[in-house]
């Protein structure tokens, strides 16, 4: 997660705060995968992902002339993105889709998987993420965040603690338990 | 060492974060338990799936897209609720608060503008009126209202002079334009807590 120095990164900060929108271009650039892979794997939709990745780089650029230079961009955006979803996960409450519906959408109303060898590894691939896809909207939404900022940002326990204000060891609980379910899903792939 | 202590301990190891003192505890473990081997070796592969796959790809134009969208509406609160100011929560927040508020004043100011009416009529002849109409503690609450109260108030009114009346009717709309002023804010708060980070 260190793709960009932190002083390029406060030179970006200063750039979009000064009007710059190429600057601002840059940083969704930069960061928009991740995000948009954060907001997927938190809904489990693609129309709902776009929402909500837009949501939180609005929210980002609102906050920019809030984030201290001297410290990393990474974390603060996590921090944003974490508590962007669980403001959206909340206000959309009761609406959540049954997960029959989110495991059966059309091929369109899935992501684009990552390029692999060959048609068949693909297909092997698009398989197996159906099956976490679905295994990981099983999870309560608390354990789904943590496990999956783990992995799209490579975080530890003691990061994750901090971007989601809870303790180190609650995290933990929750990585091993979220992981053991996924597992249990996952046992044919394995 | 039991098998859930180390199930634990197996993953503090593959994420990176297990103590030396635990690891040692845990390879014993391990070299003993054919059960928790098969664990570690499961629990490496999802490992790999989880890092691997986890990214999913956007829409090619979605950079676009997203700057184009954020500079449009960096002055909206939120994409997804582009709705009007006075949302049906929030006015039924607003009467929610309106209508609390009201009842507390009420409730205060109430009696302090009957001790203010009574001031400046004869309470005592009006009490002497409705207690003529045999008041005692048997009677009914209905019963009271319909005989005694109703009683009292006529008396109540008949001595308001006009002057006296506007002057009270001014302290009631005091009250109910400060409480709507309080019950705009507390709405203000309130959805202000609602969207916080
Ligand atoms: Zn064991």
């Amino acid at each position: 997660m260190n793709e960009i120095e932190p002083t390029f990164e406060a030179k970006l900060v200063e750039r979009i705060l000064k009007g710059d929108e190429s600057a601002f271009a840059e940083l969704v650039a930069q960061f928009h995968k991740r995000i948009y892979s954060i907001a997927y794997r938190m809904v489990g939709n693609v129309s709902e992902a776009e929402d909500l990745c837009q949501e939180i780089f609005l929210r980002l650029y609102q906050k920019l002339s809030q984030y201290d230079p001297n410290l990393p961009l990474t974390p603060w955006i996590c921090r944003i993105a974490s508590n962007t979803t669980i403001n959206y996960l909340k206000r959309r409450g009761i609406k959540t889709m049954p997960l029959e519906i989110m495991v059966n959408l059309k091929e369109k109303e899935r992501p684009i998987a990552d390029e692999h060898a060959t048609p068949e590894q693909a297909m092997i691939v698009e398989n197996r993420d159906k099956k976490l896809q679905s295994a990981i909207m099983e999870l309560p939404e608390n354990y789904r965040l943590a496990f999956t900022l783990k992995y799209v940002e490579n975080l530890t326990s003691e990061e994750i603690s901090e971007i989601m204000n809870i303790p180190r060891n609650t995290i933990k609980t929750w990585l091993v338990r979220a992981r053991e379910a996924l597992r249990g899903k996952l046992i044919n792939e394995l | 060492m039991n098998c859930e202590t180390a199930l634990v301990l197996i993953y503090d190891l593959v994420d990176g974060e297990i103590l030396p003192k635990d690891e040692i505890l845990l390879k014993e473990h391990l070299a003993i338990c054919q059960h928790c081997q098969t664990t570690l070796k499961s629990i490496e592969k999802a490992e790999k799936i989880y890092k691997h796959e986890i990214l999913v790809t956007p829409a090619p134009d979605s950079v676009n897209t997203i700057t184009k969208q954020v500079l449009e509406n960096k002055n909206v609160f939120s994409l997804q609720s582009k709705k009007p100011y006075w949302s049906t929560k929030r006015i039924v927040y607003y009467l929610g608060t309106m209508a609390a508020s009201f009842a507390a004043f009420i409730y205060l100011a109430g009696s302090l503008i009957i001790v203010n009416l009574a001031s400046k009529i004869d309470l005592t002849s009006a009490i002497s009126n409705t207690s003529s109409s045999n008041f005692n503690l048997d009677m009914s609450f209905s019963q009271f209202i319909e005989s005694d109260l109703l009683n009292l108030l006529s008396t109540i009114t008949n001595n308001i002079s006009q002057s006296t009346l506007l002057k009270d009717l001014a302290i009631i709309l005091f009250l109910v334009s400060l409480q709507f002023t309080i019950s705009y804010l507390f709405t203000q708060n309130k959805i202000k807590q609602d969207n916080k980070l």
